[in-house]
């Protein structure tokens, strides 16, 4: 009883303010916080990401009790290492992008080296995904056997289409969408051929090749992308070469030979390497994913 | 005054605009989730996407409840239209992977929700200019988290919601926290809405109006709105 009273008096004498002890219970959450933080990375040091998550889990809390945004960025941060480390770079990116908003909400400085980690780590999925389909391409006498191939035109359209328009000969005649002008177009097409103007008719040929593919002329198609092949293949124009390879790959696959679908897709994936084109070899990933049924 | 005439739901939540949080709240059975399930169904219809966080049951279960309606789902979960977040099946021990449209998550992992909600907001962005989130309920929440916690989450979920051009909508059980997080709860939300198991009362800072309703085979009819 005694003690008790001491104890009491003891606490009494020290006069500690409110503030006095809010500021104890800040300093206790930042050494928590720290704590936790140092866990989580003696885990992942570890290779235990399981653990190094959970503890990361617990040091958000501590961030949000704060109410402290630049410690819930870190967290996220931190969490998006992991996934890193995991190799699950989907999962990564969305937790760095969800730390560059909270930097960003707050204008902390750390924004802008966030913002060079995205960019970075998104290089880095780009290539891990075209080494995948690499991977994938060169495993092909293998596949035919085993896997079932369903072409599902409609959506992988838009990005067909999407190729066509960055070629800057075709999409000229994007604006001639009827059935007349269509007419006008075939006339043009014979005149370059006679004319031996190969620009010109390399470029109709593959617009109409889209134009009938889009109708689902699949014959008609793929004798203009033939066509085009032989003319571009000798005017050496690896950005459209790539282009109409891909048109023949989808089109191999609806004719049911997957042999040569495989080997078009390869040449368009070299040819757009050749010449340094990362966005068109992501759509022909893309379009190789949706018609292979690859996991992303 | 009292008007008898049916009301349609769209009609029943009039002026609330994107940006809006309501919080739906009341007894347990009322029909609260039965709301949702209309309020997710009718934006779909409508041509909003939605962010779903079921965390009180798991997305089939989500379904397989609508479908009691004849509201299916699928269709829309397939064009991407519904963005789920289950916060129950992993809960429950059921090994599930994640697919475009439905993530897994659970109650305690709350950076991992938040995420989860941040991806979801800005995919149903990128689709249209106004969506729906749903949030049903906070139970399992509050369960797994201290309810201080739980009230800055739902500040930050407000904010991606609201930044997103979404209207959300959070369910909570009365009598599942103590009395000063619910008033907190209630301060935080454009929009209250009371369910009782007859009547229905909606409040904002614009005024107050109420109606009753049924539950029957065709979701939710609200009828007698007085103003």
């Amino acid at each position: 009883m005694i003690i008790l009273i001491l104890s009491l008096f003891d606490i009494f004498k020290r006069e500690k303010s409110l503030e006095d002890y809010l500021e104890r219970l800040r300093e206790l959450q930042e050494e928590t916080f720290d704590i936790l933080i140092n866990i989580a990375g003696s885990y992942f040091d570890r290779g235990k990401h399981e653990d190094a998550k959970e503890y990361l889990e617990k040091a958000f809390k501590v961030a949000l009790e704060m109410d402290d945004k630049e410690l819930e960025a870190l967290v996220l941060d931190s969490m998006g290492e992991v996934y890193l480390d995991k190799r699950e770079i989907g999962t990564a990116l969305e937790y760095f992008k969800e730390a560059f908003k909270i930097y960003s909400s707050i204008k902390s400085p750390l924004r802008e080296e966030m913002k060079e980690k995205i960019s970075e780590v998104e290089k880095m999925k780009e290539a891990i995904e075209l080494a995948k389909l690499r991977e994938e391409l060169e495993e092909t006498p293998k596949v035919p056997e085993v896997r079932k191939f369903e072409v599902d035109v409609n959506s992988i359209l838009p990005k067909l289409k999407t190729l066509v328009r960055r070629l800057e000969n075709v999409s000229l005649y994007e604006s001639y969408p009827s059935e007349s002008a269509l007419e006008e177009l075939k006339e043009a097409l014979e005149i370059a051929s006679a004319i031996n103007d190969e620009l010109s008719e390399a470029s109709l040929l593959l617009f109409l090749g889209t134009y009938s593919f889009e109708k689902g002329d699949y014959e008609g198609a793929f004798n203009y992308f033939k066509h085009a092949e032989d003319i571009l293949n000798k005017r050496r124009d690896k950005k459209s070469l790539g282009t109409v390879n891909v048109f023949l790959a989808v089109l191999y696959l609806i004719r049911g030979d997957e042999k040569e679908s495989l080997e078009n897709f390869k040449t368009a994936l070299k040819l757009f390497k050749d010449i340094d084109d990362s966005e068109a070899s992501k759509i022909v990933m893309d379009i190789f994913n949706s018609l292979y049924r690859i996991k992303g | 005054m009292r008007s008898y005439d049916v009301i349609g739901f769209e009609d029943l939540l009039g002026d609330v605009t994107p940006g809006d949080l309501i919080l739906l709240y009341g007894p347990p059975k009322v029909g609260k989730s039965i709301f949702c399930y209309q309020f997710l169904y009718s934006g779909l219809k409508g041509g909003e996407p939605c962010l779903y966080i079921a965390a009180d049951y798991g997305s089939r279960q989500l379904e397989q409840r609508m479908m009691e309606f004849n509201w299916f789902l699928q269709p829309h979960i397939q064009n991407g239209e519904v963005y789920i977040i289950d916060l129950l099946t992993r809960l429950a021990g059921i090994k599930v992977e994640d697919s475009a449209s439905v993530k897994f998550s659970s109650a305690q992992n709350l950076a991992d929700l938040m995420v989860k909600v941040g991806v979801g907001t800005r995919e149903l962005f990128r689709k249209s200019s106004k969506f729906r989130s749903v949030l049903d309920s906070l139970t399992m929440i509050f369960a797994f988290n201290p309810p201080n916690l739980v009230l800055r989450l739902m500040k930050a979920y407000k904010g991606r919601v609201s930044e997103a051009n979404g209207i959300g909508l959070v369910v909570h059980t009365i009598g599942t926290v103590e009395p000063q997080f619910e008033s907190s709860l209630m301060e935080l939300a454009d929009w209250k809405i009371f369910f009782d198991g007859e009547n229905i009362q909606l409040e904002s800072s614009a005024g107050e109006r109420s109606a009753k309703y049924t539950i029957t085979g065709e979701g939710i009819k609200y009828w007698g709105l007085e103003r």
